[in-house]
């Protein structure tokens, strides 16, 4: 075999391949394991992880990084018997290469840096796998060590996605044909042909653009399932580690956000997943005295609604404790009387905030739920918690959809034109010319009354009043509101952009985006907007 | 008094600033900082913010706050003619780099200083908060105001983080079913 000497820029290429294969190679090596942990008698699932350890020995040893291609060997054997049945998947067996999945996770990274050689807890491992004999008895099953994630240098941020090769093939076929119709303008304008002829022409490109743009779009958009499948490892190391039997259950796999949300929302969901199993799931004996099955219930669940992402974590446990809450609550000087119970429940986000009777290696220490909302909110999303005593605690996290495409429905005030998103729209109708125009007010929406708000008043515009008036009725948590704008302008398709770091506290907007004459056209949150309509109405003017 | 000039800077070594003038007045910024100068578009209001942030204005997809100092330092609104313009400032002291358009009646030279030509900031006087101004120089017997723009910004909460949400705030995050 002859040795390839690869150039440094080539060598950059296949690194970041390989760490992406890697991580993509290993977390399918996880799962499987995961799997034939719950179902060891389906002998088939070894073919696949010996494959899966094989391909990152591969390519681990194309790059010529010794340590771990030797880790691979070892793991690669131990699997290579337990396939030819010399021995069996016993969950101490289970553990340890879970355990090796985490050393191999580590060494690739490592492996990039140049820092190669194993750690002593690493070489007890090796050792461990490579004295496996097929007579050897087993140790008794210790449980896993809790995942290291946490020590060692913050991991690198990948900032690549994969692309589907069509996708990419279908945006070159766009941008070739977008090049010619140019050409055509070009060729019309030189000619001096009347304007009709190279509007059309112009509106051919207005057309191949914004189909590439709506593809640029997609391509952002991941799936959450990858990104979910990890938890099933996190969920059972923390079994393991709090002695609790926890099934967690993946709902919306197919539900696809734009990366960048899936990346701001790994941390939050971890830090759910861990006060749900340490506080929330009980023991199997504390189950079994109330009622329920032993093990207890984590569900994650993805899902669309009305422009949003919905994230919802829930667990068949204990619940929250308002009693608790509000006593930890009281001792730090706020007043639990005047807050409802949704609202006591909400002073868990609170930095600090933490009813567990005893620190655990895992949670306890009242961080965590700041942190959960101080991401969602850096998202522009909201954190809604609600909990029933005895029967389990449920966390639902709306975020819009950060950067994407949105159907947007476009209506002015004076000079500014604002866009909403349509999903959130009900109805549009003409406001009845009635004398007053005061801020807020209710209208007859066919015999229901609908309170409304005039955008005007609300962003304090100073543009002159029109002749008439128009009102969007938008829901908002089951009920409807008026947002009352000057014009309907009509739906197009927006790229929604964030609003950027200074701007972000502006009130009402979901996002901005840029319209066809160049300028930046707001998106606005009618669920904020409602509540901010309905926040400064006094209590006494409810008609 | 020295404290705003950068003292340790040897003397011939010569700052390009870009003057603008606002409301009557002659102000600088370093052109180190200085990105572009475009012709003041329409801008596109922000809710919820402070008057002096006029609006918001497109560069190149790129969705950037327009700032009219004049308010900030207690003047009339500067009005929006053609020879207005936004200069495209990017400031430094923040973690990541941003991009800030400050209005301006009209842009006017480029103005080549040494250390020596830059003098301390008097204690009052000029309407501007000392602190905010780098010194001040001298162009045809009339002072310009060498500007601090990250300093005059660094005062507003435009850049304080979310993380330090007062309780009433995290409740108000909360959607209450």
């Amino acid at each position: 075999m002859s040795e390839f000497i690869l150039s440094d820029s080539d060598r950059q290429q296949l690194v970041e391949l390989f760490l992406v294969e890697a991580e993509e190679v290993l977390g399918q090596f996880e799962a499987l394991l995961l799997q034939l942990e719950k179902t060891p008698e389906r002998h088939e699932l070894l073919h696949e992880i010996f494959r899966a350890a094989h391909t990152l020995k591969g390519n681990a040893s194309c790059l010529q990084f010794t340590e771990l291609t030797g880790f691979a060997h070892v793991v690669e054997g131990t699997l290579d018997r337990l396939r030819n049945r010399e021995i069996e998947p016993t969950p101490a067996r289970i553990s340890r290469l879970l355990d090796s999945v985490d050393v191999l996770r580590n060494l690739a990274t490592r492996s990039i840096a140049g820092q190669c050689a194993l750690t002593e807890s690493e070489q007890s491992l090796l050792a461990a796998l490579s004295m496996e004999e097929p007579s050897a008895e087993e140790p008794a099953a210790a449980p896993a060590a809790p995942a290291q994630e946490a020590d060692g240098a913050a991991k690198p941020v990948l900032r690549s996605l994969r692309v589907d090769m069509d996708k990419l093939d279908r945006m070159l076929d766009l941008n070739g044909e977008i090049t010619i119709a140019r050409g055509r303008v070009h060729d019309l304008l030189a000619a001096g042909q009347p304007p009709e002829k190279v509007i059309d022409a112009v509106r051919e490109v207005d057309r191949l653009s914004l189909n590439l743009q709506e593809l640029v779009m997609s391509a952002r958009l991941v799936p959450v399932g990858p990104s979910l499948r990890h938890f099933h490892r996190v969920v059972r190391d923390l079994a393991s580690v709090s002695r609790k039997r926890v099934n967690l259950m993946i709902e919306g796999n197919e539900v696809e956000v734009d990366a960048t949300v899936i990346e701001h929302l790994k941390d939050p969901i971890t830090q759910m997943i861990r006060n749900a199993v340490d506080h929330g799931i009980e023991t199997p004996d504390e189950r079994v005295a109330r009622g329920k099955p032993p093990a207890g219930t984590v569900r994650i669940s993805a899902s669309h609604d009305s422009g949003a992402v919905v994230i919802r974590i829930s667990d068949d446990g204990r619940g929250l404790s308002e009693t608790d809450i509000g006593r930890q609550a009281r001792s730090r000087g706020i007043d639990t009387d005047r807050l409802s119970r949704q609202e006591v429940l909400g002073l868990i986000f609170q930095p600090g905030f933490s009813t567990a009777k005893r620190v655990t290696e895992i949670s306890g220490r009242g961080v965590g739920m700041d942190v959960v909302l101080a991401n969602v909110q850096s998202l522009r999303g909201t954190v809604n918690v609600s909990s029933q005593p005895g029967a389990g605690t449920t966390i639902t996290m709306r975020l819009p959809l950060t950067v994407a495409l949105i159907e947007g429905f476009a209506v002015a005030v004076g000079e500014e034109i604002y866009i909403i998103p349509v999903d959130a729209i009900v109805e549009c109708i003409e406001m009845p010319r009635s004398g007053a125009r005061e801020a807020r007010g209710v209208l007859h929406l066919r015999g229901t009354p609908v309170p409304f708000v005039r955008l005007r008043d609300l962003f304090d515009l100073r543009s002159p009043l029109p002749a008439r008036e128009n009102a969007v009725i938008v829901q908002h948590e089951q009920r409807l509101a008026g947002i009352v704008v000057d014009e309907l302008l009509g739906g197009r398709q927006t790229v929604m952009k964030p609003i950027g770091r200074m701007l972000r506290r502006a009130i009402g907007v979901a996002g901005s985006s840029i319209l066809g004459n160049g300028r930046v056209a707001l998106i606005l949150d009618p669920q904020e907007i409602v509540r901010r309509a309905a926040d400064r109405v006094p209590s006494t003017s409810a008609a | 008094m020295k404290d705003n000039m950068n003292t340790n800077e040897a003397p011939h070594s010569v700052n390009q600033f870009l003057s603008f003038f606002l409301a009557g007045d002659e102000y600088a910024v370093n052109i180190v900082q200085v990105r572009e100068i475009i012709e003041c578009p329409a801008l596109t209001r922000v809710p919820g913010m402070p008057r002096w942030i006029r609006g918001a204005l497109n560069l190149r997809g790129a969705v950037v706050p327009v700032v009219d100092l004049a308010l900030e330092f207690g003047l009339a609104e500067t009005a929006i003619t053609r020879r207005t313009c936004v200069i495209i400032v990017e400031l430094v002291t923040t973690a990541e780099s941003s991009l800030i358009g400050v209005m301006a009646d009209a842009v006017h030279q480029v103005m080549e200083l040494t250390a020596a030509d830059i003098r301390p900031a008097p204690a009052f006087g000029p309407r501007v908060r000392s602190e905010c101004i780098e010194g001040m120089a001298d162009s045809n017997g009339k002072f310009v105001v060498l500007l601090n723009i990250d300093q005059v910004l660094a005062e507003s909460d435009l850049f304080t983080a979310p993380e330090t949400a007062h309780p009433e705030d995290a409740l108000e995050a909360i959607t209450v079913a």
